[in-house]
């Protein structure tokens, strides 16, 4: 294979990468659609599995059977940025800093906002269907991709959508592909909705004696008529980062101090500054469980999580956006160790059990060898699962694109 | 079919099946009433269950089905044009849910548009996809055309809106994809499916997120001499990236119409162009943002901005720009409603190219649009009776696309593809990219019964494998 990858690619677009888990892979980086299929009609002729890559920041959860690592480093560049219409059309490989960096000279926001733009490409985001730091305000990713172009397992490069705000026409096949994690296609040229950089930005941040108190000012501002770029609680500490209209952030601020009195007011550079560390801080990586349900049970949700976790040793650093009834009990740093991975073992069966249902959702990241097999790493399981096999199937009916691991979508 | 009729009929009792010839007339299409189509018959369940019953028995007849909800589409999507059976779900309206912490409503798919809106309303909530039908258009409709409304400018489409389903599908299986998660489990079968305009399966109950209703609205009638000054002011908006929650423009023959009928808003009926602006949000918010867009409306030659006083006002300004197409009635028996979507800064030069390609055709032609998402809405007066004026509107109604598509746009931004569209969508798409859509469509619907002849261009999906049905059923 590797041979014929040479003759299809210049020489440095194949590389070799040592996976965290000791692995080593070739990884081949077409920079057009020409050697891209060619890739593809490579791997067709020694039935070979692909694994496409971003930025590479998920690459410590690479299923068994990978033979080549495709990545989009080679595929960047904006296509279109269109100010007067509020929208950019860029190639995947583009990192998300370079893009929000594009875009803010027309005056507007490149949404998702995502940990570590700097690494972080384009089409790596939309692959996992991660959302940003800023999702309060601008929804989640998926509602602002307007269309893609993608690579099919047989070599075919189609589009779907286009890069209209308002567009119906076709399947949102775009839709589909947002967070089907590389199972389905390669995305290499995505459009995107863009929203207005607000013209002030300002934090109001308060700790709090203790993470109910914190949660319990967190709904309060929720109900106002305020509407946050991000509300972040970690720990204790409450993050209010405002953004708008001068006069509207004034107005809002003061909504906001109700609940949060002598809370330390930063704007301007300082506050960017704070609104990065606190979006990097959310980067995957680690042990970490996600928690997702309905916003009337974080509360509730987030305790358990704390008691059930004191009972067994653990401690723990708890992380959510109440405004979207998200959670994260991060788990690095923590000793490892047999009695570590026991306590885990038993907190992850008894949070199971307490928080049922379809309606919360618990996804773990990162999680030590011993307990893959008796830790599900998402509950509840997808929904339709024969139907989701069967769209994977009807895309990529060889089975070219990896399935299976955490990478699975289905 | 009469022995499925007897089926259906076990299933949802004597008054959800309809096969007298005379009842079915209703049935013989959407608002697109160019072709009609009767269906053999009509079965109208009441819940999921009998749904997915129905389905079962539809699927050993061997014979195409057609979901639809009110009828109110305006590109054909619903019309039975392969014959057999529609589903209509307008017995399914029981609002099943209001959750006003969590913030979401279950409803089955038969719920009208409106009547969600109301149902929340109580609660500070309220549904934002308000397409101009919403007093008869159902959930169950939108979510099949992923519908959109003057308000989508600021709260999206339909898409963005919709948090779970109930499938029913084409062998009468239920997929329950309702629970109102932060993001999908798996692939997002549900962006998927919404705007598939059932030709993936019948969706039978709704989750749907709903959003505070606004503090502070203020409506604003910028009074234009001609169309292109009001063009230009929305773009102008858009490029100083202001953020009202709706951008309409109504031209000279729409307010004629909309001023002589019951619909009457108070437009003056002198002016060549009304745009339509709403703008919400808490007090400094609707006061900043006013200022500023009156400021460009008068720089773009704005002869006089209104504001509604009142509650009323702003109530009887809308109700004529969600009534124009009903008002057209008055000036021509027949309306052919385009809906095209434009680049926001080309605005100016593709309403100009609609007016130009009608007038070559001797069509009369009123605009009335969604200004702010590019989504132009070309209405060409006709009479159907008329086979030869029919020929040019649709002459004009392709051109009109072509042109769009050409300058960067799309063939439709809410009514959907249906039948109206198919054949255009090479316009905008390959081989390739109409074989991935088709490959998807296969595994939702591998028999090809479900709205068959809509969306795709039938070659590539290639022949139709539905029985064939009866002759007599075609008009």
């Amino acid at each position: 294979m590797r041979q014929r990858l040479l003759d299809a690619l210049p020489a440095d677009a194949l590389t070799t990468r040592t996976l965290p888990d000791g692995r080593e892979l070739p990884c081949a980086a077409p920079r057009d659609e020409d050697q891209w299929r060619a890739i593809l009609d490579v791997a067709r002729d020694v039935s070979a599995v692909l694994l496409p890559t971003g930025g590479g920041s998920r690459l410590d959860a690479v299923p068994e059977r990978v033979d080549l690592l495709v990545s989009t480093a080679g595929t960047t560049g904006v296509v279109a940025y269109e100010p007067g219409d509020g929208t950019l059309t860029a190639r995947a490989g583009s990192r998300m800093a370079e893009l929000a960096e594009t875009v803010r000279a027309g005056g507007h926001h490149l949404t998702p906002d995502v940990a570590r733009p700097e690494a972080a490409t384009l089409g790596g985001v939309l692959s996992s269907g991660a959302s940003g730091f800023d999702r309060l305000r601008y929804g989640p990713t998926r509602h602002n991709v307007l269309g893609m172009r993608v690579l099919l397992a047989d070599g075919r490069v189609t589009k779907s959508g286009g890069a209209l705000v308002k567009n119906v026409t076709g399947y949102d096949l775009h839709r589909f592909y947002c967070g089907a994690r590389g199972t389905l296609c390669v995305v290499l040229e995505a459009s995107l909705r863009l929203a207005p950089v607000p013209r002030r930005r300002l934090l109001a941040r308060h700790a709090f004696p203790g993470r109910d108190e914190a949660l319990s000012a967190a709904h309060g501002i929720l109900a106002e008529p305020v509407r946050p770029e991000a509300l972040h609680l970690r720990g204790s500490e409450l993050s209010v980062f405002l953004g708008g209209r001068v006069e509207v952030v004034t107005w809002e601020l003061e909504r906001v101090l109700a609940y949060v009195p002598g809370a330390e007011l930063v704007e301007d550079a300082e506050a960017e500054a704070a609104w990065q560390r606190a979006r990097d801080g959310e980067a995957p990586g680690g042990l970490a469980l996600e928690l997702e349900l309905r916003p009337s049970r974080l509360v509730g949700a987030l305790a358990r999580v704390s008691d059930l976790a004191a009972e067994r040793g653990l401690v723990p650093r708890i992380s959510a956006h109440p405004g979207l009834a998200t959670g994260t009990v991060r788990f690095d740093g923590a000793a490892q160790g047999r009695a570590f991975e026991l306590g885990l073992r038993t907190f992850a069966e008894k949070l199971r059990g307490e928080l049922s249902g379809t309606e919360v959702v618990q996804r773990w990241r990162g999680l030590p060898p011993g307990l893959r097999a008796s830790v599900p790493a998402l509950t509840p399981a997808p929904p339709a699962p024969a139907l989701q096999r069967a769209l994977a199937q009807a895309l990529d009916p060889e089975g070219r694109f990896a399935r299976g691991g955490p990478h699975a979508s289905a | 079919m009469r022995g499925l009729a007897e089926a259906l009929r076990e299933v949802v009792g004597p008054k959800g099946v309809l096969d007298d010839p005379t009842r079915l007339v209703p049935y013989e299409s959407d608002a697109l009433a160019m072709l009609q189509v009767r269906p053999e018959l009509v079965v109208l369940p009441r819940s999921t269950a009998e749904t997915a019953r129905c389905m079962r028995l539809i699927q050993r007849a061997g014979v195409p089905l057609v979901a639809r909800g009110a009828g109110t589409g305006l590109a054909g999507g619903a019309t039975p044009v392969a014959g057999g059976v529609v589903l209509s779900t307008t017995r399914m309206r029981d609002v099943l849910e209001v959750n006003v912490p969590d913030r979401f409503a279950r409803v089955q798919a038969g719920v009208v548009n409106v009547d969600l809106s109301h149902a929340c309303a109580s609660g500070g909530l309220m549904y934002a996809p308000d397409p101009s039908s919403q007093m008869a258009c159902t959930i169950g409709g939108n979510v099949a055309n992923n519908s959109g409304g003057p308000h989508c400018f600021k709260y999206g489409a339909t898409t963005r809106h919709v948090l779970g389903l109930v499938i029913v599908t084409h062998d009468g299986e239920v997929l329950d994809l309702s629970q109102p998660l932060v993001d999908p489990l798996g692939y997002d079968l549900v962006g998927l499916f919404v705007g598939s305009e059932g030709t993936f399966g019948v969706a039978t109950e709704v989750t749907v997120r709903l959003v505070p209703s606004p503090p502070v609205v203020e409506v604003l009638l910028a009074i234009f001499r001609d169309l292109d000054a009001a063009c230009d002011s929305v773009s102008e908006l858009i490029a100083e990236r202001l953020e009202p929650s709706a951008l309409e423009i109504l031209d000279r023959l729409t307010i004629e119409a909309v001023e002589d009928s019951v619909f009457r808003a108070g437009y003056p009926k002198d002016a060549e162009a009304v745009l339509l602006i709403e703008v919400e949000g808490v007090e400094p918010e609707v006061t900043g943002t006013s200022a500023e867009i009156r400021a460009i409306l008068e720089r773009n030659g704005a002869i006089e901005t209104r504001t509604a006083r009142d509650a009323e006002e702003r109530r009887k300004l809308w109700a004529g720009r969600k009534g124009a197409f009903g008002a057209m009635g008055r000036v021509a028996p027949d309306l052919y409603v385009a809906d095209a979507v434009v680049p926001r800064t080309k605005l100016r030069e593709l309403v100009r190219s609609t007016i130009e390609i009608c007038r070559e055709r001797g069509l009369k032609l009123a605009n009335v649009f969604h200004a702010g998402d590019g989504n132009l809405h070309p209405n060409i007066c006709y009479d159907r009776r008329d086979s030869e004026e029919v020929e040019r509107v649709l002459e004009a109604g392709r051109l009109i696309l072509e042109t769009c598509v050409a300058a960067g746009g799309s063939l439709t931004g809410e009514h959907g593809v249906g039948l109206e569209k198919r054949e255009e969508m090479n316009l905008l798409f390959g081989a390739d990219d109409l074989g991935a859509m088709c490959a998807v469509r296969d595994v939702w619907d591998p028999e090809r019964r479900m709205n068959p002849d809509k969306l795709v261009p039938l070659r590539f999906c290639g022949e139709l494998r539905t029985r064939p049905v009866a002759a007599e059923s075609h008009r």
